[in-house]
């Protein structure tokens, strides 16, 4: 009796100290650094964020704009929300304009799509940016991305336009043949013309700027070993030291790639570890196996005034280089918003102004929009000086080797639980020949009449795990079995006795026996 | 025999009959259907919704469970791959699940949206942890079972799982 009760509370106990499996969703945390660094080459984002304004009002007068342009009599609805300037009838003229040519172009269109992705909006000195994205819009016979952008000054609409996607990837595709044909002018995406630009970018300015500045600047190719790499951007801070986005590192990482560095004279660069990383900013620090060319010299992206010309000098065909060029809008907690079309090659760029100074690093926020986000350099000066100060041969780095550590999922090997033998099994009757099933058993039980058994994968991705038990299923229809259900990860077979289940899941072949 | 007594069997047994039937109509397996602000899922009546701020499902017969959470990420990271947001997670999951296993990994797809599963085990019990991603919306759902009962409610986890619908877009 008194042991009988000890064995009791000895269960209860363990039952109770036994930590069931949970997740509370709440404390994930992107920020937070994947491999703690040495502090001496710690960047200070003290003001930065990524996080967004609100601008409510904007956004729901945006939706407005956006539902009222798909009404019959468009026209007369959107008069009451056009901007007029007492003080400046051309003002006011040129919005009437606007909008009829806005109209005029989305009746050209047939647009059916299923919701607003998101609003984004940016408030600078002459008023307020909305940009609708709509994924997988159809337009036509097509299906796109649309961009619907709307300038309201004084909360009243000014200028509104679409950007269909097609239009973005004949840009980018231009630019591409314009490298293939050894050009360096990529030009610049058609975009808003916020204020009369005073800056004189043409042909003999784009080239002098490039040739002063293009041996700054870096591509990132991460090659991995079914050959298919992926592309992005770099720059120069300190001889031997590049600077890119974290986010287009870890993609790299995540993919087990090669990662190596290639400068504008094809020259190619190992990396030998990371110096700096700091994840809300975007930005990761790399040494590289040997000392470089020119590095970049920032200017102050707070002295950017309203549609200054901005520009980048990258590769999009993975081979020359060419420079392109958008304008600035505003900065908002060290976030620099362009009207500046960028793709993923472009991602880890330099921002250059106009003087040649670096403001800006290109990031992945919001790509194949003529909207683009950049994160002010201002930050990385402290870092530059302490560089060019300690020299290259002095400079520590944590080995890459580390991160892809980090990144890789080492899988265990699981316990096998077996409460039914494999000699067992195989007496069954009436239920397949099981023996015809090469692939390891890893669970087997029986509960509520059910006779379950999981069977491992270990032949590899590339085989369709129910395909590998097609000789069981041929054993079943000998058997009498009909099949009452088929898909491409589930089968059923039953007779008068017996429905069983064939199932792929996770890699494993499940079998589910049970009595009819 | 007494007729009274007749018609007592009788009427017993026409109320033992109908009774026996109501019950019966009763076991029938019946969907219900859950909604939040985030998402939106359909489970069969084999499983109990538990009270509380997250959506939590246990199967009747074997006390295992089906738990959906989601979060709200931020702006910037809407149209960021779920593959670069995963091993955050993973870690995530791991710090609050000391002595799990991680035993299988695969990359799937539900309703035009990336997902990731991850299985891991730890003793009698183990765990799939399925991960979505739409927008900015990051939805993730546990299922929980003793090892001899997994397999055999899985197949009613799927039919939730391929139920679920995540609400997204401008509000």
């Amino acid at each position: 009796m008194k042991k009988g009760l000890f064995l009791v509370l000895v269960s209860i106990f363990s039952f109770t100290f036994v930590k069931a499996f949970s997740f509370d969703i709440q404390k994930l945390d992107f920020q937070k650094e994947p491999i703690v660094l040495p502090t001496s080459y710690a960047i200070d984002i003290d003001d930065f964020t990524k996080e967004e304004e609100n601008h409510g009002e904007i956004k729901s007068l945006a939706k407005e704009i956006f539902s009222l342009s798909f009404k019959k009599d468009a026209k007369n609805q959107l008069s009451n929300y056009m901007f007029v300037n007492t003080s400046n009838g051309f003002e006011t003229i040129n919005a009437s304009i606007f909008i009829s040519a806005y109209l005029d172009e989305l009746s050209t269109y047939s647009i059916s799509y299923d919701y607003i992705k998101i609003i984004r909006v940016v408030s600078f000195s002459e008023g307020d940016l909305a940009f609708l994205y709509l994924d997988d819009v159809q337009v036509n016979d097509s299906i796109q991305d649309v961009i619907f952008v709307y300038w309201f000054k004084d909360q009243k609409l000014f200028y509104p336009r679409i950007v269909i996607e097609e239009d973005l990837e004949a840009y980018f595709d231009s630019v591409i043949e314009e490298e293939d044909a050894g050009r360096i002018n990529g030009g610049s995406y058609k975009g808003l013309s916020l204020l009369k630009n005073e800056d004189v970018v043409d042909d003999a300015f784009l080239s002098s700027f490039f040739v002063q500045h293009v041996h700054s600047n870096v591509q990132i190719t991460g090659l991995k070993q079914d050959g298919i790499s992926s592309y992005g951007s770099g720059f120069l801070i300190s001889s031997g030291v590049v600077v890119t986005s974290w986010t287009l590192l870890l993609e790299m990482l995540q993919k087990q790639a090669y990662i190596y560095v290639s400068d504008a004279d094809g020259q190619a660069y190992k990396i030998s570890g990371v110096i700096s990383l700091q994840v809300d900013y975007d930005v990761v620090v790399l040494k590289l196996d040997r000392e470089t060319k020119q590095a970049v010299t920032f200017g102050d992206s707070l002295s950017l005034e309203v549609d200054d010309s901005l520009f980048l000098i990258n590769s999009n065909n993975n081979h020359y280089y060419s420079i392109r060029y958008g304008s600035f809008v505003t900065e908002e907690k060290g976030r620099l918003h362009n009207l500046f079309a960028l793709n993923k090659n472009d991602v880890g760029s330099a921002l250059y102004n106009k003087d040649g100074l670096v403001v800006g690093m290109n990031t992945t926020t919001i790509l194949y929009s003529e909207q683009s986000i950049a994160n002010s350099t201002n930050y990385l000066v402290a870092l530059q000086n302490t560089l060019n100060e300690v020299g290259y041969a002095n400079i520590e780095s944590t080995s890459l080797d580390l991160f892809f550590t980090f990144y890789y999922y080492p899988l265990k090997e699981e316990e096998k639980r077996l409460s039914i033998s494999m000699e067992e099994l195989y007496l069954l009757q009436g239920i397949g020949d099981l023996q015809t099933i090469s692939l390891p058993l890893v669970k087997a039980s029986k509960e509520d009449g059910i006779l379950s058994l999981r069977y491992k994968n270990t032949i590899g991705y590339s085989m369709d795990t129910l395909y590998l038990a097609a000789l069981y299923e041929e054993s079943l229809v000998r058997e009498g079995y009909t099949k009452q259900y088929s898909s491409l990860h589930k089968k059923i077979y039953r007779n008068d006795k017996y429905r069983i289940i064939l199932k792929e899941n996770m890699n494993y072949f499940v079998l589910l026996i049970m009595e009819r | 025999m007494n007729k009274k007594l007749i018609w007592g069997i009788g009427i017993i047994s026409g109320i033992a009959i109908l009774l026996l039937i109501f019950l019966l109509l009763n076991q029938k397996v019946k969907i219900k259907e859950y909604q939040s602000l985030d998402f939106r899922v359909s489970y069969d009546t084999t499983w109990k919704l538990k009270k509380g701020d997250n959506f939590l499902l246990e199967h009747k017969k074997s006390g295992s469970t089906l738990s959906i959470q989601s979060k709200e990420l931020e702006s910037y990271l809407i149209d960021t791959n779920l593959k670069e947001l995963t091993k955050e997670i993973t870690s995530s999951i791991e710090e609050q699940n000391e002595g799990f296993s991680l035993i299988s990994v695969e990359e799937g797809s539900h309703d035009n949206y990336q997902s990731f599963s991850y299985l891991y085990e730890k003793g009698e019990e183990q765990a799939l942890v399925t991960m979505y991603k739409k927008d900015t919306k990051l939805v993730i759902a546990y299922y929980v079972a003793r090892s001899t009962y997994y397999d055999i409610v899985l197949d009613s986890v799927d039919s939730i799982l391929d139920s679920l619908e995540i609400l997204v877009g401008e509000k």
